[in-house]
């Protein structure tokens, strides 16, 4: 990663869901989603997460754009404390940071057409009035999103999954963000429009300079848009890299096995897929020590007593694990 | 491979959904063939009359949609070779609901909706047992845990008498499949058996998926739009486009030699780990609505070599080598060199 | 910014610009039996508001030397013990009991949408309160607390007397429709189009008016329908038992209260019938309608 300039730093981040009713509390029994998660994204970059279904990888993003206000820690988007701002402040701040959702199909109000769907954050943040040139500045949107402008009467019903992803990414896109976090934005979507997508999304960085955190559990697309990977695990970044470097050289075992069970098409080379047993514990009872031991086939005593540090054992190369470095 | 018996033979199979804005083609001209101890992988994308396929089988096809006379579903599972056997498309409810659940049985996407909340994993699977074969609960609770054990789950005498609830999407999975293979189905339908589930879990029911099959010789129908589940589980491969198949092929034959666009756009629109490309190459376009499905090829819209005569016509059976079929006029010359 | 085209794309598929409002209106219009609803019911509508305007009647006009007779060109439903033109009566009764029944489903809305959605939206210790009260106002006994409670405004005078069984029935129908309200609403909050009202920074004006509201307004119109056929039931049921609106002013609940003298039921049907079949009618076509908005809603068909 070339120096640039940071844009979003991340320091001990946590959110905790708390199982009673209302506000959590400290030491109470709680869902510990985002469980002391640090980084930092630069100008320009991909940031892709990756994790299984519970990791805390969507709480992450949103906890990031205060849509959920954290427990503990601290958000700083261009060196301020987003987590210090009030409410008009915080708005508007949102012209500058956005989010692109997974459900092509929840995330758009169904009873409004896709001009006032795109022209509704325009007029709120008064860069337009209506008129000739809020009509001109949507179409020439929509024409970039690779979406017909003459399609601007219609409504959500009216479009295929691919389509309405398209109009949630303009959505995202027309207040000219820098910063923009991507929620499984292709998960729903079949492999032929899943690639126009991740397409139309790089296009829109590299026009615009936009930096992504893009957090998706495929991680052939990961790869694919990042610059940089980290791998979440119950709540906690248990490694993060270079995309490089963490897909030739994995150093955290739960990193290793994702990136083992991910089914290659190419026939020629079958292999055994499973090679970690046992399920993703509930993040209620979260393991001791490290909490990925009961699942590791390299876990030591050490690895139920002690949680691991998450230290950098190459520059740019986070683990936590007790052993990394060591495996061959 | 083809000195395995034959399972399912399905000839011209064509499923219509009668709308108000006129019939959809969700099927239109599907054929396979199926073997014992054979995995056959249907792939396509959603929308693509895969899963319809599979409900034809099994009857489960409701109206407004119509299996469309002249389409064959012949299974010869329970006949001796070379004889007619009984065709789905026709057979009477009756006849249908003695195959399912016994001969042909099925597993879904969802295994958390797919089993019953509010009974335990024990009983629904006794009650498959005991609805098909003629033993007695003690028997059938025995043979439930050992089907338990046999899929992989520990503790199959605690987990016999778990609700679903209680159980992970991986284990409800593990118990889905215990259950399909209650009765020692001859063909078992599998319709995107792990796209629920975590990658890690994904690796393990896939090659529980593939050890089963080499140890009861069941027939398996495997639906997927994962070519990287094809690629590791299957062994013949039916490649699916707006309710048609367009190229059919042994699993390394087509990986290594795809011929129809539409295949090498898919395998092409896959970003895999192994590529350092800046850009994917997509196919562009969407799928034709299957109200409005052009004359000619189906995929004559979004394909690269699209010809004249692409627009005009249908393009017919080509056969490039031994069960290597492709539907697609680019190919048409290779057919008549082969002969 | 009104023009709206219709699209032919190349293959000849034909795409109209049909809003959800538009593409209901066309669900709705192919519903025969929902349509039959509305006709009927606009034609009662219409009838109950010109033929007592036509006859040209005063309600208190009454002709002691021509009681109880039977159908006739001059009376067309013949005349009651007083005197006084059934046709007329029924019509003017009609007109009552459906502004009633308009009446009753508009406190009902008014109240039912204002609770519920504020109970939804903002949540927490206001949710818990407002749910409480809507609990409890939910408890009590429907048809006693209606006799009671118009057993006290006895005092009200005649001509008010209407507006007060309006306000009771709205006042006592409203919590069903409150926690549909508050249902719908906490569902929509979780959709991820409300996240994106957040993230873009919108104010909480534009999030319950211009994205919540339209998105309720559908239920909340299918309830008012539906409100208002009970509404109107309700209205005879206590006309009937007495203590609705009361004469001289017509409805159709007291049209219906002189079958109670066996005198009446048995020789002159004239007087109370056609005040039943009128209001089976209204509520019957109400319901259609109803139910046919309810389809033409139907968010899974609009996909």
């Amino acid at each position: 990663m070339p120096e640039s300039k940071k844009i979003l730093e991340v320091k001990n981040l946590k959110k905790y869901f708390p199982i009673k009713k209302g506000k959590y509390k400290e030491g109470q029994p709680a869902v510990k989603a985002v469980d002391d998660i640090t980084f930092d994204l630069y100008e320009g970059e991909t940031l892709g997460l990756v994790g299984e279904s519970g990791c805390g990888k969507s709480t992450l993003g949103r906890t990031i754009l205060r849509l959920y206000e954290p427990t503990g820690g601290r958000v700083l988007f261009r060196e301020e404390d987003i987590s210090k701002k009030n409410k008009k402040e915080m708005r508007k701040l949102r012209e500058d940071m956005q989010i692109i959702f997974q459900d092509p199909y929840s995330s758009l109000n169904p009873r409004m057409n896709v001009f006032n769907i795109l022209a509704e954050p325009l007029l709120a943040h008064g860069i337009f009035k209506r008129g000739p040139e809020l009509e001109a500045y949507v179409k020439d949107l929509m024409d970039r999103c690779g979406l017909p402008s003459y399609y601007c009467y219609r409504y959500p019903h009216q479009f295929s999954g691919g389509q309405r992803q398209r109009i949630g990414i303009a959505r995202s896109l027309a207040l000219n963000p820098s910063f923009v976090v991507c929620d499984e934005p292709v998960s729903a979507l079949d492999v032929s429009i899943q690639s126009q997508i991740i397409n139309l999304m790089k296009d829109m960085q590299e026009e615009k300079k936009i930096s992504y955190i893009f957090i998706s559990h495929d991680l052939s697309v990961v790869k694919h848009i990042s610059d940089r990977v980290g791998v979440m695990y119950l709540g906690s970044m248990v490694e993060l890299a270079d995309k490089e470097v963490l897909y030739q050289n994995p150093q955290h075992p739960y990193t290793k096995a994702l990136i083992a069970a991910i089914p290659i098409p190419d026939p020629k080379k079958r292999k055994e897929l499973s090679v970690i047993q046992g399920e993703i514990p509930s993040n209620v009872n979260i393991p001791s020590g490290c909490k990925f031991h009961p699942r590791c086939p390299f876990a030591k005593d050490i690895c139920k007593q002690k949680e691991p540090a998450y230290r950098e054992i190459q520059k740019n190369h986070f683990v936590r694990c007790h052993f990394a470095g060591e495996f061959e | 491979m083809s000195i395995n018996k034959k399972v399912l033979k399905v000839e011209d199979l064509r499923i219509y959904f009668h709308t108000k804005s006129g019939d959809a083609k969700a099927v239109d001209g599907n054929h396979f063939t199926m073997y014992e101890n054979e995995t056959l992988a249907i792939v396509g994308e959603s929308g693509c009359g895969k899963s319809v396929t599979a409900m034809s089988i099994l009857g489960l096809v409701d109206k407004p949609g119509e299996i469309m006379p002249g389409s064959k579903i012949m299974y010869t599972g329970n006949v001796p070779e070379n004889a007619e056997g009984l065709n789905l498309a026709q057979a009477s409810d009756e006849q249908i609901r003695e195959i399912r659940g016994n001969e042909i049985s099925m597993i879904f996407q969802e295994p958390m909706s797919s089993l019953n909340p509010v009974i335990t994993v024990g009983d629904q699977i006794t009650e498959n047992i005991m609805t098909h074969e003629d033993v007695d609960a003690k028997a059938a609770r025995e043979r439930a845990i050992e089907l338990l054990s046999e899929v992989g789950i520990s503790r199959p005498e605690k987990v016999v008498d778990n609700y679903p609830f209680q159980l992970s999407g991986g284990m409800c999975q593990r118990v889905m499949i215990a259950m399909a293979l209650s009765c020692k189905p001859k063909l078992l339908i599998a319709d995107e058996p792990t796209t629920a589930l975590d990658v890690t879990i994904q690796a393990q029911i896939l090659s529980l998926m593939n050890r089963l099959k080499e140890k009861t010789g069941t027939s398996i129908m495997l639906i997927t739009h994962d070519l990287g589940v094809v690629a590791q589980v299957a062994d013949h491969v039916n490649v699916m486009y707006a309710g048609k198949v367009v190229e059919s092929a042994p699993v390394n034959e087509l990986f290594e030699n795809p011929k129809h666009p539409y295949t090498i756009g898919l395998m092409k629109s896959m970003p895999s780990l192994a590529d350092k490309e800046e850009r994917l190459s997509t196919i562009e376009g969407s799928v034709p609505n299957s109200l409005y499905l052009p004359k000619g090829c189906y995929f004559a819209d979004r394909c690269p070599f699209a010809m004249e005569k692409c627009k005009a016509e249908q393009p017919s059976d080509t056969k490039i080598k031994s069960r290597h079929h492709v539907w697609c006029f680019l190919h048409e010359e290779e057919d008549h060199a082969g002969k | 910014m009104k023009k709206k085209q219709n699209i032919i794309l190349e293959n000849g598929e034909h795409i109209d610009v049909v809003g959800p409002w538009t593409l209901a209106w066309r669900r709705f219009k192919a519903n025969r039996i929902a349509m039959a609803g509305l006709i009927i019911f606009l034609v009662i509508l219409v009838s109950v508001i010109l033929v007592p305007i036509i006859l040209g009647i005063d309600v208190n006009d009454y002709d002691l030397s021509s009681t109880n007779l039977a159908p006739s060109a001059q009376h067309l439903l013949g005349t009651d013990k007083q005197g006084r033109d059934v046709f007329f009566r029924l019509f003017l009764g009609g007109r009552i009991s459906i502004f009633v029944g308009v009446l009753a489903a508009a406190f009902t809305v008014i109240l039912g949408s204002i609770v519920g959605g504020v109970a939804g939206f903002y949540g927490g210790r206001i949710d818990n309160l407002l749910m409480r009260f809507t609990e409890v106002v939910y408890s009590l006994p429907f048809i006693p607390m209606i006799l009671a409670v118009s057993f006290i405004m006895l005092w009200v005078p005649q001509e008010q007397k209407l507006l007060v069984v309006a306000l009771i029935i709205g006042a006592l129908s409203w919590p069903g429709l409150a926690r549909l309200v508050r249902g719908q609403i906490l569902t929509l909050r979780e959709q991820e189009f409300m996240q994106a009202c957040e993230a873009l920074g919108f104010s909480d004006f534009s999030k319950i008016f211009k994205h919540l509201m339209p998105n309720v307004f559908s239920l909340i119109i299918v309830n008012a329908t539906l409100g208002m056929a009970s509404a109107i039931l309700t209205e005879a049921g206590l006309s009937f038992l007495g203590m609705g609106v009361q004469a001289p002013t017509p409805s159709w609940g007291n049209l219906m209260n002189l079958a109670r003298e066996s005198q009446i039921f048995l020789n002159y049907p004239w007087q109370w019938a056609p005040a039943g079949i009128m209001c089976l009618l209204t509520v019957v076509s109400i319901n259609l309608i109803g139910e046919g908005i309810r389809d033409a809603f139907d968010p899974k068909a609009l996909r």
